[in-house]
């Protein structure tokens, strides 16, 4: 049984069986459908019977084991339940991606039927990088690689950044690879040219090229240099796999974007900061492309955007959102005004600065990245109600905080109370001397 | 307004499907009729899916027929979004220049004409239809093009409608006989036609077995992975009544 029919029933192994509703669609592997399993609906992916590459019971089996250990967060649609082998066939359930989700791929391009997805936010965008970076970094943590990350992989909430990732089903312990190789134009270089199998520094180089496009839209890779009139297989090895270049490489200009394509690029590309350039051109550098210097690691991605994310507020002036850089006066990249340095938390330990200005969040990743967490807000901004112009930071976190005033004395600041922003004022967010930031007035 | 509704579609490149439908007086009635129905089934109304919300390439079609000459089916100002095909049905008459279409290929096929983009362009994919002989002296064109690098580097598959097709000469066309595909009924045609433009034209995640091949093993896999495709749904389709099989040799 190559394909499925609406009503037909496939037995599941742990017991029951799925009965077919309708068909969601089609691609190279396999067919979803929509499918009622014990009075609830699921996502059936149903494989062509051509699809495992020669080793169809290893990829069963490696299902099944996936299914055992879990999902590594929410984030992943991962496999729920895996059917009994059929006709040489077989296919495993998954929850149905909610509405209001979006495919990255809509991200970057519209249709007739649907016009091209926005995000409703710089915020949302943040949020949409730290929760497809972090879901990554729980996947590698837990041993797993992806080895397949594509724009087809993705479902994206605009509106918040919440992100699903869908096709888990080549998802493999250290050391295995089922057969998949990638797709073209997501492939790190090294799995191009074949050197090796994909693995978790591929999926670290994918993982970039998913960050640069949900920032810039274009490729991070295409430019004057990787556009030939004819691009043939021989080509995309030299451009994708043994010479790559980025179109924003620092020293290496042959690549820059070429004119006419290059809207998206102009943009965006000037209104990060500058460590989130630099991450990139890192990222895309000869020496990581080529692996002979490490991959940025998701760690060191997610420093980088949780600072912007605390670094993202709005323009007093128009009321868009801007970024506020904590060294120095800013300019807000929508109505060009000048806006006045703000007051600084400068923290001990990493020499982050952050700026603070009304509604600036501080996450407990800023404070202190041990704790992996990536949600709970621990400090935020607010004006004074009777002097708008005074501005304090309200402790909303479940800790008491120490505040060291500079003449040396300590007071302790209770959930829900205010310090105010004081030169000099030193705040110990845990209590426990490891998370100490000052305020620069 | 902010920035981020300023935001682009992200540049692609181009991919063109050639269509070289051979519409001499041997295809009229049933056949021409078939190819119409297939061709404006397969253009109009299924590969536009294929095209919507397509990050990896700009699909773009050129029709061609030719008979006694040939002439360009889409707008002769260059290739069209699947989406805006508006297909007028070909008729039937005349010999079988197919050396003649050879040599209409071969202008268009270049940077200057039919592939002309910023954005660079793929490998173009090419299919042709045919169901008899040439009459022209269609090696002459077909050496021609085969020295345009945009055509060696195609993928170029070739479908035989009926057994009176010039099999050999198809296979000269596409570089290999794997790559001829011979159908003996509309179904299938249309099926094909399907099936092939949005294979051909498709990018997925590559096996690891998928290392790097000339486009002729690349044409030959096409045809190979539709084939397999066509046989695993025809399992499911034995018992429904359809016509799959239905022999329609009195062409």
């Amino acid at each position: 049984m190559a394909t499925l029919k609406i009503g037909d029933t496939v037995k599941m192994k742990s017991g029951g069986s799925a009965k077919v509703l309708a068909e969601f669609g089609s691609g190279g592997q396999g067919t979803v459908y929509k499918v009622n399993y014990n009075g609830k609906e699921y996502a059936l992916k149903w494989y062509h019977s051509n699809a495992f590459y020669g080793k169809e019971d290893e990829f069963y089996t490696n299902l099944e084991n996936n299914i055992m250990k879990g999902a590594p967060t929410e984030a992943f649609l991962w496999p729920l339940g895996i059917t009994e082998k059929q006709n040489g066939s077989f296919g495993y359930i998954m929850d149905i991606y909610p509405d209001g989700y979006e495919e990255l791929t809509n991200f970057f391009v519209g249709s007739k039927k649907k016009p091209q997805v926005r995000f409703k936010s710089f915020a949302a965008l943040i949020t949409a990088a730290i929760n497809i970076i972090q879901a990554f970094r729980e996947l590698h943590n837990r041993g797993y690689s992806y080895q397949d990350i594509n724009n087809g992989n993705f479902f994206i909430d605009p509106a918040n950044g919440r992100v699903l990732i869908c096709d888990n089903d080549n998802v493999s312990p250290y050391g295995t690879n089922l057969g998949i190789r990638g797709k073209q134009r997501w492939m790190a270089p090294e799995i191009v040219t074949l050197q090796c199998d994909p693995d978790k520094q591929s999926d670290r180089f994918s993982l970039a090229v998913v960050l640069f496009r949900l920032l810039f839209i274009n490729h991070p890779l295409e430019g004057r240099y990787s556009t030939p009139p004819c691009m043939t297989k021989a080509l995309e090895k030299k451009y994708y796999g043994t010479e790559p270049i980025f179109v924003f490489d620092p020293t290496d200009t042959r690549n820059r974007p070429i004119p006419g394509t290059d809207h998206n690029l102009k943009l965006f590309w000037g209104i990060y900061p500058e460590y989130i350039r630099e991450i990139f051109c890192r990222a895309f550098s000869q020496d990581v492309m080529l692996k002979r210097k490490p991959r940025v690691l998701e760690k060191e991605w997610l420093d980088a955007f949780f600072r912007l994310r605390a670094e993202t507020g709005t323009c007093p002036v128009c009321q868009k959102e801007m970024f506020y850089a904590a060294e120095k006066e800013n300019c807000c990249f929508e109505c060009g005004k000048r806006i006045p340095q703000t007051a600084r938390l400068v923290f001990k330990n990493d020499s982050l600065s952050l700026s603070l200005f009304t509604h600036m969040k501080v996450y407990l990743w800023n404070v202190d990245t041990s704790m992996q967490d990536i949600e709970t807000v621990v400090g935020e901004v607010v004006e004074n109600t009777k002097n708008p112009n005074l501005l304090g930071m309200r402790n909303v976190s479940a800790y008491t905080w120490m505040i060291t005033l500079p003449d040396n004395t300590q007071r302790q600041l209770e959930p829900g109370s205010v310090v105010p922003l004081k030169n000099g004022f030193v705040i110990d967010f845990m209590n426990n001397k490891r998370a100490i930031a000052t305020i620069e007035a | 307004m902010s920035l981020l509704d300023q935001i682009a579609p992200a540049p692609k490149k181009v991919m063109v499907l050639f269509y070289l439908v051979d519409t001499s007086g041997s295809m009229s009635g049933d056949k021409i009729g078939a190819v119409n129905s297939a061709m404006e089934e397969a253009i109009v109304s299924d590969l536009p899916d294929i095209s919507s919300a397509n990050d990896d390439a700009d699909i773009r079609v050129a029709i061609m027929q030719f008979a006694s000459g040939c002439s360009w089916i889409t707008p002769t100002s260059g290739p069209v979004a699947i989406g805006d095909v508006v297909w007028t049905d070909l008729q039937a008459n005349g010999l079988t220049d197919l050396g003649a279409a050879c040599l209409e290929l071969d202008k268009k096929l270049s940077r200057h004409e039919y592939l002309q983009s910023i954005t660079g362009a793929y490998a173009p994919v090419i299919l042709l239809f045919s169901d008899g002989a040439p009459t022209d002296n269609w090696e002459n064109g077909l050496m021609t093009l085969q020295e345009n690098n945009w055509f060696k580097n195609a993928i170029k598959i070739a479908i035989a409608i009926g057994d009176d097709a010039e099999k050999g000469v198809l296979a000269k066309f596409t570089g290999t006989s794997e790559a001829v595909i011979t159908v003996h009924d509309k179904n299938t045609l249309k099926t094909l036609i399907r099936k092939v433009s949005v294979r051909a034209s498709e990018f997925q995640s590559h096996p690891k077995t998928d290392v790097i091949k000339t486009p002729e093993q690349e044409s030959q896999d096409v045809v190979k992975a539709v084939i397999t495709e066509i046989k695993e749904e025809n399992v499911n389709t034995d018992n429904d009544g359809s016509s799959f099989d239905e022999d329609w040799g009195d062409w």
